[in-house]
């Protein structure tokens, strides 16, 4: 148990490591940092000094380390776009994001899991076919066609709820319903493969033939042993929903967290910004990681064991 | 296994043999469910679609009309026959430009699969079969860039090197690749032993040729199924990347562009991201029903966790 | 006073896309209190789904039990409510399975699952159960008892948790325990132990035992009367000791040809049964063991042979007088 959360530690190191180094690598040396922050008709000569004096000429592998050590201390430098340090404005639309991420997973999760244990429960019913459905939609949907379709139809045609924007909880609506779609098919899907996994197991048979109703054998027996894979998929579908499925949810619905702000810091070229808005989502893939690493020894005590 | 080590002509006897069998049983399984059978239609229309796009299309998809601008589609008022589908906001035939889009959507979709596949499969068999240090450092990257999260890298490479589909094919492949090569590695390690792979040793066969002439058929079935799964996540990525307007670039016709062009119109004109969205989602759901059915199809002990 | 189990003309089978799996066809047969019953045949005969068809356990669907009665105490097993049977499992009727591995649920403690039936069947209360718990474990001579009782199933072997499943069987003092190849999947020697452990426990509860097994060996010693089972049909039923000398069967002269014995005078050569059992789906309209069969006659296609008695308290379905010495020479080479 110590030597998997020892693992852990050592591999999230490698992962914030990773994205800062990508990011470092995209901009400074495929793209021109000075290049990007000067005026496109800026001199030369004006250029070339502005290089020197930000040390911008030195050998890249002497960059890097200072950039690294300069990124491990959170400092990223100032934001071009708004003359402060960057991290703090990278940090700050993060609870927004977390707002959105928990209200939408914990949606996915609180009807996924029932639909899918319903669904293996009984395979072939009318239950089973709507999970199947379900998910199908759910890992086949274009967020990119899921928002503006939702826009359209509660905000737009039946005037329910706010297109865009920040505020009430009617503007949290529509994008958590968006942002729950995909893991939501995910999780209906591996919640009823494990079910049907589960259920044909000879512990399940010992079970009823002590005499327990269905009921608790699902609920005593079934349920704990099938939720052990639903745990590592949500973990991930979590993760996917901060790191990618968000940026374009907030783009749509003018949600300010921290996918808008990448996004944002790519299409104003504020390279500062986009590290160091990397660096918050990685640091929260970290921390999403561990929770659900911890969560899953809680729930599985034979993790000691193995 | 009691029985003595075949010969090679009757392995590779019972291997070809079983194959079209396979392909055979595969087939009629397909018509019998008339969800699979349906999507697999539909991926054939697309198919031709994006062939044939220069003879299908009514108009040239870049010619624009300012006069015809914002003609809403056929059946609504103030719709003409010229244009079925309507017209953008530079007059634009759509029908025309979601024509052209599925060309372009599904070549970057088709190219990723191909190259992440044929790199991934490679790299990763070997891994399996040399084991040592080669496998040890390919897994330790594999691990890694497993790690990190897709989205976020996509779009950091992307707004680096420069949107466009070129640029759009090499990013996704870097993305995808590795997921090829983990299936290969796992695939390669469970068979490296296997009875028939030694049967070969014995009659001595070389390193190379035992590689290829027996790993490869067992490896298809899976390598397949993942490179459909791998292809809607190839059109989900392109078409979110080019609506946040870092892939694909005017005056090119993609579904993700479509979407991002029409959303300020949502609700004036929605036709113009509704049908490219749905283009969208069409495509990746029948593909995901097609891959439901070929991963049940050839493997019935594989489970849903793609 | 009547039998303790009566089973009529039981019939379980398995709707499954292939067709019907005809699993069990009408058997019928009778426990005793008190009594040790043996039930063999080989894998796929029906004895294990005959056996969970007796508590309803078949997985339904695509399992059902289509036809008979099974009578115990007095009441129709295959009619009563749901909860009513609830009441009957684990608590008056209880069952040991095959493979004491998957048995056991992994993720619960082994004396959470003892407990479990305790508090559900006696009442108990978790701290009465958690100190019965430890005394059942002692019983089925599980060592250090006390200190185990919280350890998960991983933690043991395949025979202690063989014996956990026996422990867990016998927490509510069983009038009948159906033990479905409860050594099969053990060591010679842990089998031997589990057998006696199993016998030393009948006898000081005072239950019926059900023992299915596809070893004749392992009936020998252990029971009192034998049903042998082929293709879903009883096909002979004798006491013990009757079926080993006077086999009235084709079959079941065939399977005692394959048990190798020790005490035999001069050494036969081991024979085996030719050909295979029918198949279930499309089932063979006469004797289910015509294709297979050294005695067989045209008459034997007509119907499926009954049950008809051959001495006392021994049935055979053979419409053939046959006896293991009227065997035909190419039997036994």
């Amino acid at each position: 148990m110590l030597r998997l959360l020892l693992k852990r530690t050592v591999h999230s190191f490698f992962l914030i490591t990773a994205v800062v180094s990508v990011v470092f690598l995209t901009t400074f040396v495929i793209g021109d940092p000075v290049r990007a922050l000067l005026p496109a008709e800026t001199p030369e000569e004006i250029v070339e000094q502005y290089r020197e004096e930000r040390g911008f000429n030195r050998p890249v592998l002497i960059q890097y380390v200072d950039y690294m050590s300069h990124a491990f201390v959170g400092d990223f430098g100032d934001s071009w776009w708004q003359r402060t340090p960057a991290l703090p404005i990278a940090l700050r639309p993060l609870p927004a994001t977390f707002q959105l991420g928990i209200f939408a997973m914990t949606l996915a999760i609180s009807l996924g899991i029932p639909i899918g244990v319903y669904a293996g429960m009984k395979p072939g019913s009318w239950a089973d076919r709507l999970a199947t459905v379900t998910s199908l939609l759910g890992v086949s949907m274009p967020l990119i066609w899921l928002c503006p379709m939702l826009a359209f139809i509660f905000a737009v045609t039946l005037g329910l709820l706010p297109t865009a924007g920040y505020g009430s909880w009617q503007h949290m609506v529509l994008p958590t319903i968006a942002l729950a779609a995909l893991p939501l098919g995910r999780i209906v899907q591996i919640t009823r493969a494990s079910i049907i996994d589960e259920l044909v197991k000879q512990y399940v048979t010992t079970a009823r033939a002590k005499g327990l109703p269905n009921r608790r054998v699902l609920v005593q027996h079934v349920l704990r042993n099938a939720l052990l894979p639903v745990i590592t998929v949500s973990g991930w579908e979590f993760v996917l929903v901060v790191s990618g499925y968000t940026i374009i949810v907030e783009a749509v619905f003018g949600w300010p967290g921290v996918g808008w702000m990448l996004f944002s810091a790519i299409r104003i070229r504020d390279v500062p910004l986009l590290a160091a808005t990397a660096f918050v989502i990685a640091v929260v893939v970290v921390v999403i990681n561990f929770a659900i690493d911890i969560l899953y020894i809680i729930v599985n005590p034979l993790i000691r064991y193995e | 296994m009691t029985t003595e080590l075949a010969s090679d002509d009757v392995t590779q006897a019972r291997f070809v043999n079983v194959r079209y069998k396979d392909l055979y049983k595969l087939l009629r399984t397909l018509f019998h469910d008339p969800f699979s059978t349906t999507a697999a239609i539909i991926l054939i229309v697309l198919v031709i679609i994006a062939i044939a796009a220069p003879v299908l299309s009514p108009f040239d998809p870049t010619a624009q009309s300012l006069l015809r601008r914002l003609t809403p589609p056929a059946w609504v008022e103030g719709g003409s026959e010229a244009n079925l589908l309507g017209t953008d906001l530079l007059g634009r035939d759509m029908l025309s430009r979601i024509i052209y889009g599925t060309r372009m959507s599904l070549m970057i979709g088709v190219v990723v699969v191909v190259v992440a596949g044929i790199i991934g499969t490679i790299i990763g068999m070997l891994a399996g079969y040399l084991g040592g240090r080669f496998d040890a450092i390919a897994m330790r990257f594999i691990d890694f860039q497993t790690a990190i999260p897709y989205f976020l890298l996509a779009m950091t490479i992307m707004a680096a090197i420069g949107p466009g589909a070129r640029n759009l094919i090499i990013v996704l492949s870097l993305g995808s690749w590795v997921i090829f090569a983990r299936l290969a590695r796992g695939t390669m390690l469970s068979i490296r032993h296997a009875v028939y792979i030694e049967a070969a040793r014995v009659t001595g066969g070389s390193e190379y040729w035992i590689l290829v002439r027996h790993a490869l058929p067992n490896l298809t079935s899976t390598i397949v199924t993942l490179a459909t799964l791998e292809l809607s996540r190839a059109i989900l990525t392109e078409a979110g990347l080019s609506f946040l307007g870092l892939g694909v670039q005017p005056p090119n016709s993609a579904w993700g562009l479509m979407v991002a062009e029409g959303h300020d119109y949502i609700s004036t004109a929605n036709w113009l991201s509704t049908f490219p969205g749905l283009m969208v989602m069409i495509t990746t759901l029948s593909i995901n029903v097609f891959a439901t059915w070929l991963r049940k199809a050839t493997d019935p002990v594989q489970r849903g966790r793609m | 006073m009547g039998p303790l189990l009566e089973v009529k003309n039981l019939e379980t089978q398995f709707f499954t896309k292939e067709g019907i799996v005809r699993a069990v066809n009408s058997i019928s047969y009778e426990l005793n209190t008190g009594e040790t019953l043996g039930i063999v045949g080989e894998s796929g005969c029906g004895k294990s789904v005959g056996a969970l068809s007796l508590l309803r356990l078949i997985p339904s669907p695509p399992g059902k039990i289509v036809g008979g009665e099974i009578l115990f105490d007095g009441i129709d097993l295959l009619k009563v409510h749901e909860s009513e049977i609830e009441r009957i499992r684990g608590n008056r009727i209880a069952m040991i399975f095959q493979d004491p591995m998957t048995s056991l649920n992994p993720m619960m403690p082994i004396g959470r699952q003892i407990s479990e039936s305790l508090e559900l069947h006696l009442k108990m209360n978790k701290k009465e159960a958690r100190a019965k718990a430890i005394e059942l474990l002692e019983m089925v001579r599980i060592p250090s008892a006390a200190d185990r009782i919280d350890d998960y199933p991983i933690q043991f072997s395949g025979g202690m948790r063989q014996r956990v499943m026996i422990a867990m069987a016998l927490s509510c003092n069983p009038q009948i325990l159906i033990a479905d190849e409860p050594t099969t999947a053990l060591d010679v020697t842990i089998q031997a132990q589990i057998t006696d452990l199993v016998n030393r426990l009948r006898e000081e509860i005072g239950m019926a035992v059900i023992w299915i097994t596809h070893d004749l060996g392992v009936v020998a010693g252990l029971t009192d009367r034998v049903i042998v089972m082929y293709a879903g049909r009883i096909v002979e039923e004798a006491p013990v000791e009757e079926l080993y000398e006077n086999p009235r069967h084709p079959y079941t002269i065939g399977l005692l040809g394959s048990v190798p014995r020790l005490d035999e005078e001069r050494p036969e050569q081991l024979t085996s049964i030719e050909g295979m059992p029918p198949d279930m789906i499309d089932y063979p309209s006469g004797c289910p063991f015509y294709a297979r069969c050294t005695f067989r006659i045209d008459r034997c296609l007509e119907s499926p042979p009954d049950l008809r008695a051959v001495g006392p308290g021994h049935k055979a379905a053979c419409i053939v007088d046959v006896s293991a010495s009227t065997l035909p020479s190419s039997v036994i080479s």
